[in-house]
C-alpha cells in the first residue's frame, strides 16, 4: 500500500528543473543559431533571429576554398575510427587494472592520471618535431597524415577513459568472473562475454565523450593537417576567425552547428544503450 | 604448419610493402618557391605568382596559413621560402636565425620611414608591399559638417548620445578594446595628449627613454578621465561592437583601418575619411602605421633556390606588382610610384589620414608595451583607475622589464 | 588453450612482427640506428609478452602503453629538458646555425668595388666561374680558392657552360649562393644573381681551430657570453643560440620579484577556480541527471539530447559569444536582466563569470556520466531496499550515491586537474584580466598556466619556452601531489564496495 502511494510521487518539479536548465544551456545556442542563419556581418546585439537566411550556409558549400563536405568526411572518418580505437585500449588496460593483481598497480594506475596533468600545451612542440622526423622516413603516418594524427590520439587512450572503466568494472562483482572460470572461461571470453555487455552503458558514455573531444580538437589536428583538402572541421572552420580583424562568424557558427550535428545523432543512438540498463539481471543463481 | 605459413606470407606481404615505401619517395621536383602568408591575405598574391611563374619559369605556390605561428617550429621540408607578414616581425624572425637580409635595386621608390620599417642595422630585411594605418570614419548621414577640433568632436558625439538615449547600441565613438586593451587602436589619444612611448626616431629608437609617463602627457590625462566619465570613451566596446554599431548606423564615429572598408561599404552607411582632428594645440594625434613585407628564409638558402627567391623578392618590389597586388588587398601599395597609380580614393584617404604615422617598432623591448599601456586604457576607460596613475604605472611596469 | 584462441594470437604476432620487419628494414637502409635498435627491442617484447603463458596483465596493457610512452611520455621528456636550457626567441638555434647566420649578417659590399658578370662552367667534378669585370677589362676564373686570369675572352678548353637549367638546379644553386671566391685584398666575389657578382667583404670571420668569431679589421675575437657573441663595442649579435643553463630558469622563478609576487594569489585563484568548477558542474549534473532519471519523466530522450547541445558545440566558439554576453554596456546579460553589472571588468564578478562559463561548459559531461553511472546500478539494489522499508533519501545516500562516487572519484580528481590547467577558459573568456595593481601580468583571474603563458610570451625578450616549461614543471609537480593524495584517500572508497 505505502509503496503504491509513493509511485504517485509528483513528476511536474523534474520539469521545472529540467526547464530552468534548459534555458541556461540554450541562451548562447539560441545566438550561434541567430549567427548562422542571420545575415552576413552580424551584430551582437540583437540576439533573438528574426531573420532567417541561408547566406552563410552557402558560403560553406559553395565557396570553392571551403571545401566543406570534406572536412566533414576528414572529421568523420578520423574520429569516428580514434574514439573506436581509444576506447578498446582504455577498456583492454581497464579490465587488466580491474582484474589483474600485479605488481605495481596501483602506481602505475595513478602515474597515468599524473601524466596527464601535465600541460599539452607545451608538448605540441615536441610531438611535432617527433611526427616530422617520422614523416621523413614514413610518410604515410608522420605529419600531414590523417594516419598519424589517429596515432598521436591513441597516446592519450590511456588516461582518463582507464580510470573511469576501471572504476566501473570494479562494480561489477568478481563473483561472476569466478562463476565464468568454474564453467571454463579464459580471460578472454570472461571479457568478451561477461563484462563487456555489463558494461555498455559506460562504454557508450566513454566513446560518446571521446568522439566530442576528438572532433573539437584543434591543436593536435591543425599540427598534421596541412593542406586544405585534408583539414578537420575544427580547423577549416578555424580559419574563419583566425584573422585579427576579419572574423567571419556567420559561417564560422553555421560550420559550428553542422559540426554539432553528429554529436547530436550519435548521442540520439547511443541513449538506447546507456538507458538501457541491466534488464538482463547481472547475478545469475 | 600453421604458422610457418602464415610466416612466409607475412613476410612476402611485408617484402612487398617495403618496396612500394622505397618507390614512394619522391624525387626533389623542378624549382618552386613557397610563400606564406596569412589567410586573409594570401588570395592578393595568387595572381602575382600564376604571372611571375609564367614569366620566369619557377613555379611559384602561394600558402594561405591559418597560424602564421607555425613559421617558428616549422622544419626544413615543410617550410616557405618567403614569408609574408607584418614588419615588427623582423626583430624576432631574425633573432632565430629564420630571415636573411636582400638587396633592392630599386630603393629610391620607397619611402625612408617604410624600408627603415624593414630594416635592422643596415640590411634590409625584407620588401616592403603594403601599408595601412588607422583613421577616423564620420558617418555623414549623422555628421554632416566635419568637426575641426577634437572638441567639437566630442560636443557632437555627446550630443547624438543623449538624442539616442534609449538605443542601447549607440556607441558616440567607436574605438576598439575589450579586456585585452588595445594600445594600437588607442595610439593617436596618446600622441593627441603629447605621449609616445620611445624617444629616438625610427629605426633608432632609444628605449631606455619611455615616454607613456611623461609630464605633458600626465598633465592632459586628464582629458581621458572626462571622457570615459561622459561616456564617450569605454573600454567595454570591443571590434565586434565598435563594427556592428558603425555599420548599423549606431555610430557616428568610428576609428578603424582598411580592413574594415569592406563591411563599411556593404553595409550602405555613407562615410568620410580623415584623420582624427586635433585634440591638445602642439599635438598631432598620428598612428602607427604597419607595413607589410615579403622576407627572404634561411630555408630559401638549404631549399637550393636563394637566387631565385631573391630575383621573385625584387620583382614583388617593381611598381607593376605592387599595383595589381594592392588593388586585391585594397592596401596603399608601399612602392610610391605605385602610390600616385593606385586610384581607390578611400585607400588614398586613408593614406593621407596617416601623414606622419610612427612605424611600430620592431625593438623586442616593443613587445612588453602592448600589455602594460593596453592595460593602462582599459583602467582609465573602465573607471578602475585615473589615467595619470595607470599610465605612472605602466611605465614604470614598462622600465622594470627593458633591461 | 583452444584453437581460436591461438589463431587469434598467431595472426595478431604475424601482423605485428611483419609491419616491424618492414619498417626496420626502412631504417635500416637509411642507417637510421637509434629507432632501429628501439623498434627491434619492443617488437621483441611484444613477442615474449605474447607468447608467454604468465605476462596476463601486460597482453592487455601493451598496445596502449606503447602508444602512451610515443606520444605523451616522450614528449613530455623532450619539453621537459627544455626547462634547463635558455631555449627562447633569439637563443632557439645551434651555435653553428647562428654563426652561420652570422657569418652571412656581416658581409657588406664593398664601396667602388668591382663588378663582374660572369658566366658559371665546370670540368668534370670542377666547378668555377668566368668572370668579365663590368667596366671592361681582362677576365679571369674564380673558384673558392682563389683567382686566375685568363689569356682570352672565352671560356677556357674542356671547360663547357652550365645551361639555365642546370644553373636552377638546387645543388648548383647551393653552391653558386655560397660561393666566395677570395682576392687579393682579403675582400671576396659573390654572385648576387644568376649572372652579376659583386665585391664583398666580411666584418668578421670564423677561426675553426679556436672555434671563435674574430673580428676581421682588429684581429680580435668576439666576446662569447650566456648564447651570444657580442661586437667589440658591447652591442649583443642577433642570432643568439641555445645553450645548457641548468636550473636558472628555476631559481629566476624564485628569486625574480615581478613573477614571485603574484604567484601565491594565483596559486590561491587557481586551487579555488579548479574546485568549485569541479563542484558546481558535477551538482549541476548529478542533479539533472536524478531528475530525468525517472521512468516517468516524458521525453527522457529529447531532454538529455537538448541538454547536452552545450557540450557538442566547439568550446572556442561558446566562450567567444559568453564573453559577448556579458559585456557590461551591450551584452545581453545585463541586458535581459536589467542590470549593469560589470561582468568583465570587476575582479570578484570576473571570477564569477568565469565560473559561470565553466559550468556551463562542463555541467554537460558530469550530466553524462552520472546518467551512465546511475543507469549502470542494478535496479534490484534499490529494489531491495525499498522493499526493507528504506525511502527514496536513504536510498540514494547509502546506495547510490557510494556506488556512484566509487565510479565517479576518478573522474572529479580528473576534472580537478583540468581545470587546473584550464588555460583556454580563462584567457580566452577574460584574458586573465581585470589588471590587478600587484603585479603587471597578472590579471585578477589569471590562473598559473594563463600566468605562465603571459610571464613566457609578452615580456620584452620575446617568447621564452625555457622558462615557461620550468614554471610549467613547477606546476605539475603542485598538481600532481595533490592529486596523488587524493587518490590514496580514494583507496578508502573502492574497499568500500
Amino acid at each position: 500500500m505505502m509503496m503504491k502511494k509513493r509511485n504517485r510521487d509528483k513528476v511536474w518539479w523534474r520539469y521545472l528543473v529540467a526547464s530552468i536548465a534548459l534555458i541556461f544551456s540554450l541562451m548562447p545556442v539560441i545566438w550561434v543559431i541567430g549567427a548562422a542563419f542571420g545575415p552576413a556581418g552580424l551584430t551582437t546585439q540583437s540576439v533573438i533571429p528574426h531573420v532567417f537566411v541561408l547566406d552563410n550556409f552557402k558560403v560553406l558549400f559553395t565557396d570553392e576554398n571551403v571545401p566543406f563536405l570534406k572536412w566533414y568526411r576528414n572529421s568523420l572518418i578520423v574520429c569516428t575510427s580514434a574514439a573506436i580505437l581509444q576506447v578498446s585500449i582504455a577498456t583492454f588496460a581497464a579490465y587488466a587494472f580491474s582484474r589483474f593483481r600485479f605488481k605495481g598497480r596501483r602506481v602505475s594506475l595513478v602515474g597515468l592520471l599524473v601524466l596527464q596533468m601535465f600541460p599539452q600545451l607545451l608538448s605540441i612542440v615536441a610531438i611535432y618535431i617527433l611526427m616530422y622526423k617520422v614523416h621523413l622516413v614514413f610518410p604515410a603516418i608522420g605529419t600531414g597524415s590523417a594516419i598519424g594524427l589517429i596515432l598521436v590520439y591513441l597516446g592519450g587512450a590511456m588516461g582518463y577513459n582507464t580510470y573511469l572503466l576501471k572504476g566501473f568494472f570494479d562494480t561489477i562483482p568478481k563473483e561472476l568472473d569466478e562463476a565464468a572460470k568454474v564453467d571454463g572461461a579464459t580471460a578472454g571470453q570472461t571479457f568478451t562475454k561477461i563484462i563487456l555487455p555489463l558494461a555498455t552503458p559506460m562504454l557508450a558514455v566513454v566513446m560518446l565523450l571521446s568522439f566530442i573531444g576528438l572532433l573539437n580538437d584543434f591543436v593536435l589536428a591543425s599540427l598534421f593537417l596541412q593542406t586544405t583538402d585534408k583539414y578537420t572541421l575544427a580547423v577549416g572552420l578555424q580559419a574563419f576567425i583566425s584573422g585579427q580583424y576579419e572574423q567571419q562568424w556567420g559561417p564560422f557558427a553555421a560550420g559550428a552547428l553542422l559540426t554539432a550535428l553528429p554529436v547530436i545523432i550519435l548521442f540520439q543512438f547511443l541513449q538506447r544503450y546507456i538507458v538501457e540498463g541491466l534488464s538482463a539481471g547481472s547475478v545469475k543463481g | 604448419m600453421n604458422k610457418k605459413r602464415l610466416g612466409i606470407v607475412s613476410m612476402l606481404a611485408s617484402v612487398t610493402l617495403a618496396s612500394s615505401a622505397l618507390l614512394a619517395v619522391s624525387a626533389h621536383a623542378a624549382s618552386t618557391i613557397t610563400i606564406w602568408a596569412g589567410n586573409e591575405k594570401a588570395p592578393s598574391y595568387t595572381a602575382w605568382a600564376a604571372d611571375y611563374s609564367a614569366r620566369s619559369g619557377v613555379t611559384v605556390k602561394v600558402v594561405a596559413k591559418t597560424n602564421m605561428g607555425d613559421f617558428d617550429k616549422v622544419q626544413d621540408a615543410d617550410a616557405p621560402d618567403i614569408i609574408i607578414n607584418a614588419h615588427d616581425t623582423i626583430g624576432k624572425y631574425r633573432a632565430d636565425n629564420k630571415i636573411e637580409a636582400i638587396t633592392l635595386s630599386n630603393t629610391k621608390e620607397f619611402d625612408a620611414n617604410t624600408l627603415a620599417a624593414f630594416t635592422l642595422g643596415t640590411k634590409l630585411y625584407g620588401v616592403p608591399l603594403q601599408t595601412e594605418n588607422i583613421a577616423l570614419i564620420t558617418n555623414t548621414k549623422l555628421v554632416p559638417k566635419a568637426p575641426k577640433t577634437f572638441a567639437e568632436l566630442e560636443a557632437i558625439a555627446l550630443k547624438l548620445k543623449k538624442a539616442n538615449a534609449s538605443n542601447a547600441n549607440f556607441v558616440p565613438l567607436a574605438v576598439q578594446q575589450g579586456t585585452g586593451g588595445d594600445a594600437y587602436h588607442m595610439f593617436p589619444f596618446l600622441t593627441g595628449l603629447g605621449g609616445y612611448v620611445f624617444g629616438g626616431t625610427p629605426g633608432k629608437w632609444n628605449v631606455y627613454d619611455v615616454g607613456v609617463d611623461n609630464a605633458k602627457f600626465i598633465k592632459n590625462s586628464s582629458m581621458i578621465d572626462k571622457w570615459y566619465k561622459e561616456g564617450l570613451i569605454k573600454a567595454s566596446v570591443t571590434w565586434d561592437v565598435a563594427r556592428s554599431a558603425f555599420t548599423s548606423g549606431n555610430a557616428p564615429f568610428y576609428i578603424t583601418g582598411p580592413w574594415f572598408l569592406d563591411d563599411i561599404r556593404k553595409s550602405g552607411v555613407s562615410y568620410r575619411i580623415s584623420a582624427l582632428p586635433v585634440i591638445v594645440p602642439g599635438f598631432k594625434p598620428v598612428p602607427y602605421s604597419g607595413v607589410q613585407g615579403a622576407m627572404m628564409t634561411t630555408f630559401a638558402t638549404t631549399h637550393g633556390v636563394a637566387l631565385e627567391t631573391k630575383a621573385a623578392l625584387q620583382d614583388l618590389a617593381t611598381v607593376n606588382a605592387q599595383l595589381s597586388i594592392s588593388k586585391v588587398a585594397l592596401r596603399s601599395p608601399a612602392n610610391t610610384s605605385a602610390q600616385k597609380q593606385f586610384t581607390d580614393k578611400d585607400i588614398a584617404a586613408f593614406g593621407i589620414a596617416g601623414a606622419g604615422s610612427i612605424p611600430m617598432p620592431t625593438v623586442a623591448a616593443n613587445n612588453v608595451m602592448w600589455g602594460a599601456v593596453g592595460g593602462a586604457w582599459v583602467k582609465a576607460t573602465s573607471g578602475q583607475s585615473t589615467a595619470a596613475a595607470a599610465f605612472k604605472a605602466a611605465a614604470k611596469s614598462m622600465r622594470d622589464q627593458i633591461e | 588453450m583452444n584453437l581460436k584462441s591461438i589463431t587469434m594470437r598467431l595472426l595478431f604476432l604475424s601482423a605485428v612482427n611483419a609491419t616491424s620487419l618492414w619498417a626496420a628494414y626502412t631504417l635500416f637502409t637509411i642507417e637510421n640506428w637509434a629507432p632501429l635498435i628501439i623498434l627491434l627491442f619492443a617488437t621483441f617484447l611484444i613477442d615474449f609478452i605474447y607468447f608467454s603463458p604468465r605476462t596476463n596483465a601486460s597482453k592487455w596493457l601493451i598496445p596502449g602503453t606503447i602508444f602512451l610512452i610515443i606520444f605523451q611520455i616522450y614528449p613530455v621528456m623532450y619539453t621537459a629538458v627544455t626547462a634547463f636550457t635558455n631555449y627562447s626567441t633569439g637563443h632557439s638555434v645551434s651555435r653553428e646555425e647562428a654563426i652561420d647566420g652570422l657569418l652571412k649578417q656581416n658581409v657588406e659590399p664593398v664601396e667602388n668595388g668591382d663588378q663582374y658578370s660572369f658566366i658559371a662552367i665546370h670540368l668534370g667534378e670542377r666547378k668555377a666561374l668566368f668572370l668579365t669585370p663590368a667596366n671592361g677589362g681582362d677576365s679571369i676564373i674564380g673558384d673558392e680558392k682563389g683567382v686566375k686570369s685568363s689569356n682570352n675572352s672565352a671560356i677556357p678548353d674542356g671547360w663547357v657552360q652550365f645551361s639555365n637549367e642546370e644553373l636552377k638546379t638546387p645543388d648548383i644553386q647551393k653552391w653558386l649562393t655560397a660561393l666566395q671566391i677570395p682576392l687579393a685584398n682579403g675582400n671576396f666575389l659573390q654572385a648576387d644573381s644568376f649572372t652579376t657578382a659583386i665585391e664583398n667583404r666580411s666584418l668578421i670571420k670564423f677561426d675553426a681551430e679556436k672555434n671563435q668569431l674574430i673580428d676581421v679589421a682588429s684581429g680580435e675575437s668576439l666576446k662569447e657570453k650566456g648564447g651570444n657573441f657580442y661586437y667589440l663595442d658591447g652591442t649583443r649579435m642577433e642570432p643568439g643560440w641555445k645553450i645548457w643553463v641548468g636550473f636558472t630558469n628555476f631559481t629566476d622563478v624564485v628569486s625574480n620579484e615581478r613573477i614571485r609576487g603574484p604567484f601565491f594569489r594565483v596559486l590561491i585563484w587557481t586551487f579555488a577556480y579548479a574546485i568549485l568548477s569541479v563542484l558546481t558542474t558535477f551538482i549541476l549534473g548529478l542533479t539533472l541527471a536524478l531528475t530525468l532519471n525517472n521512468s516517468r519523466v516524458k521525453g527522457q530522450r529529447v531532454w538529455r539530447s537538448l541538454l547536452i547541445i552545450p557540450y557538442a558545440i566547439p568550446g572556442f566558439l561558446s566562450i567567444l559569444v559568453w564573453a559577448g554576453l556579458l559585456n557590461d554596456d551591450y551584452g545581453l546579460m545585463n541586458r535581459a536582466l536589467g542590470t549593469h553589472i560589470p561582468w568583465l571588468f570587476d575582479a570578484t564578478w570576473a571570477k564569477v563569470s568565469t565560473l559561470l562559463v565553466n559550468l556551463w561548459l562542463g555541467f554537460p559531461y558530469m550530466f553524462l556520466v552520472s546518467t551512465g553511472a546511475l543507469q549502470s546500478i542494478p535496479a534490484e539494489l534499490s529494489e531491495a531496499a525499498q522493499m526493507d522499508g528504506a525511502s527514496n533519501k536513504v536510498v540514494f545516500s547509502r546506495i547510490k550515491l557510494p556506488l556512484l562516487l566509487v565510479t565517479m572519484a576518478p573522474l572529479l580528481i580528473g576534472s580537478f586537474a583540468y581545470n587546473f590547467n584550464n588555460f583556454g577558459g580563462i584567457y580566452l573568456l577574460t584574458g586573465g584580466g581585470p589588471a590587478q595593481n600587484d603585479s603587471d601580468v597578472a590579471g585578477a583571474t589569471d590562473i598559473l598556466i594563463s600566468y605562465t603563458y603571459k610571464l613566457a610570451f609578452s615580456s620584452g625578450k620575446g617568447a621564452q619556452y625555457g622558462l615557461a616549461t620550468a614554471i610549467s614543471i613547477i606546476i605539475f609537480f603542485i598538481v600532481a601531489s595533490v592529486s596523488a593524495l587524493s587518490f590514496k584517500r580514494t583507496k578508502a572508497l573502492e574497499n568500500l564496495n
